[in-house]
């Protein structure tokens, strides 16, 4: 199979449709990755962090099909290790260099519980309800299915 | 997870609008939380591409396939804002907001016909729009031609009290000029943007605009972003990581759904989350908090930051070479039959089709996708030119006279042929919505 490459034709400041060779795989997106995770690997990590992670995100793996997506996720991310990021900073914001302004902490606006309170689902006296709050959810291996309400 | 939601207050960029006195006709349907590239994961059910019922298409289908069910193959808008793409493409309304923190107002954008902007980071006000991704989300625009974007832009862009990540540059609304020369112009095409992923025909129109802008004097040269290939991967750790932070407010306690669910409060919490939220959105958050795990912080999410600085270094110093502008193909294909995207799951689409557009959103960068032609089978294709940060007038303006060249056609759909004989005439008019 052809593929095709771009080219500059120097001296002719032409840019044309070119052929490029299979040899040597492929080049652009595919990364030239370190060591990859397997997915039985990833799967025992994943199992193995389960009962931290559920409780962390309060969100579950629920069927077992949806347990195999973070699996290829985490796998997926493992490719990062191959690259060389020695002396470099990380990103948090890509406005770093710039001066970024808070606005003074004055109160300018509000007043409107009326409107929040009406969002909710349940309150009392325009205090928001929560259940019990020292009671820990249930470990995975321990835990009985939820309930659909 | 927001069923029932009334909001107490609008979006900056909403409020903007309507005080310049725009009409707010709706809410258009996306992909859950903005996480997908096909508009296909909705609670309201998936989004249809106008273009599937379009003439140009519908002719092309009869020429190849006989008797069948017109409306059984239809094709996706792309996302996640396919719902605001759809919109505009069907002229349902001048203009509609989406988002972008990886591409999805481009990538519908593209495969809708219609022009897809995405503003720098910190043009434009976040105030309103559910965070994603604090440091890469950014409010976008469809509009059906250039000049259309650019107005838009010039009421919403500016500093945001409420926004502080919104710069303090005062910005005004502007026209764009007519650029008639582009002999001063310097077009970069990064040579690792060519994959063997990318459709023959999309290949082609990317080869054909770089000629055009040769022939009219640009200059035209191979540039290299050499960590593309990580980026993706990249993306993916920050995306997920960022939201499984920000979708931890979506409680039920206070606003949204709530299951009835009173044994405790973290079960209250799993169970209206276990509902509230789709597989894709609870395996982003599963796999991001994965990823903040005190023993794979810094192996996974710091790493990411840092690949994240090298992406954006590449764009730098790509731009700093004296190239003033990117082109690149949006999509890696025109739009395809719901039937045959639906076949991957939604990482695995995304990680496809976000391909040439979220590098954009790690660099902070502002870029806009313009509809160039046609497809063999009468879809749209659209490229996407990349600017410097902070350079949206100048990007637009050579949008602008790219569009000019390539008079991409108008969407021949029956009713508004109907009705909009006259407005029609001109078959080769980009937006009727002002003239």
């Amino acid at each position: 199979m052809q593929e095709i490459y771009w080219g500059v034709i120097s001296g002719t400041s032409q840019v044309w449709l070119g052929l490029w060779a299979l040899a040597g795989g492929r080049r652009g997106f595919t990364s030239k990755a370190g060591p990859r995770v397997e997915a039985g690997a990833s799967r025992r990590v994943l199992k193995g962090v389960g009962q931290i992670l559920e409780p962390l995100a309060l969100a579950d793996f629920g069927s077992g099909g949806a347990v195999a997506r973070p699996e290829k996720a985490i796998a997926f991310a493992y490719r990062l290790c191959a690259v060389a990021t020695d002396r470099v900073g990380p990103v948090r914001s890509v406005l770093e260099d710039g001066c970024l302004c808070l606005r003074s902490d004055n109160v300018v606006e509000g007043n409107c519980a009326e409107e929040l309170l009406q969002n909710s689902r349940r309150d009392v006296e325009e205090y928001f309800v929560a259940p019990p709050g020292r009671i820990s959810w249930p470990k995975l291996d321990e835990k009985e299915p939820l309930s659909h309400c | 997870m927001l069923k029932g939601y009334v909001p107490p207050y609008n979006a900056t960029v909403v409020q903007k609008l309507l005080d310049q006195g725009a009409l707010l006709m709706g809410k258009t349907n996306l992909d859950e939380f903005a996480m997908g590239s096909g508009s296909t994961d909705g609670i309201f059910g998936p989004v249809k591409n106008p273009w599937s019922y379009s003439k140009q298409y519908r002719e092309k289908r009869k020429q190849k396939s006989h008797g069948e069910n017109e409306d059984s193959d239809w094709l996706i808008t792309g996302g996640s804002s396919g719902g605001s793409a759809a919109a505009v493409s069907a002229f349902t309304c001048f203009a509609a907001l989406g988002s972008d923190t990886g591409g999805s107002t481009r990538n519908p954008a593209a495969h809708c016909g219609v022009v897809g902007l995405k503003p720098s980071y910190g043009l434009v006000s976040r105030h309103g729009l559910i965070p994603l991704v604090n440091s890469m989300d950014v409010p976008g625009t469809l509009t059906r031609c250039v000049d259309d974007a650019a107005t838009v832009l010039g009421i919403l862009a500016g500093h945001d009290p409420k926004d502080s990540t919104t710069i303090q540059d005062p910005v005004k609304p502007f026209t764009l000029p007519s650029l008639t020369d582009v002999s001063k112009l310097c077009i970069g095409i990064p040579k690792e943007y060519l994959t063997p992923a990318l459709s023959s025909e999309v290949r082609s129109l990317w080869s054909k605009a770089a000629n055009l802008f040769e022939s009219e004097g640009a200059k035209v040269i191979e540039v290299s972003l050499p960590h593309t290939s990580y980026s993706i991967v990249c993306y993916h750790v920050l995306c997920t990581s960022e939201v499984a932070s920000n979708m931890a407010r979506f409680d039920g306690l206070e606003y949204g759904h709530r299951c009835d669910t009173d044994v405790s409060t973290e079960a209250m919490y799993a169970a209206t989350r276990r509902e509230g939220f789709n597989d894709v959105v609870r395996e982003r958050i599963l796999s991001g908090n994965f990823f903040l795990l005190k023993e794979n912080y810094e192996n996974y999410f710091v790493k990411a930051q840092k690949v994240r600085r090298l992406i954006a270094r590449d764009f730098v110093n790509v731009f700093n070479s004296g190239v003033d502008v990117l082109l690149t193909p949006t999509t890696l294909s025109e739009a395809v039959p719901h039937t045959e995207f639906i076949r991957e799951d939604n990482r695995t689409r995304s990680a496809q089709n976000d391909i040439f557009t979220q590098a954009v959103n790690m660099a902070g960068l502002p870029a806009v996708s313009v509809p160039m032609a046609l497809s063999s089978q009468g879809l749209p294709i659209g490229l996407q030119f990349i600017g410097r940060a902070f350079c949206d007038q100048q990007l637009l303006t050579v949008a602008k006279w790219f569009e000019k060249r390539v008079q991409f056609p108008v969407i021949q759909l029956q009713e508004l042929m109907d009705d909009c004989s006259s407005i029609f005439e001109n078959e080769k008019l980009a937006s009727v919505s002002l003239k």
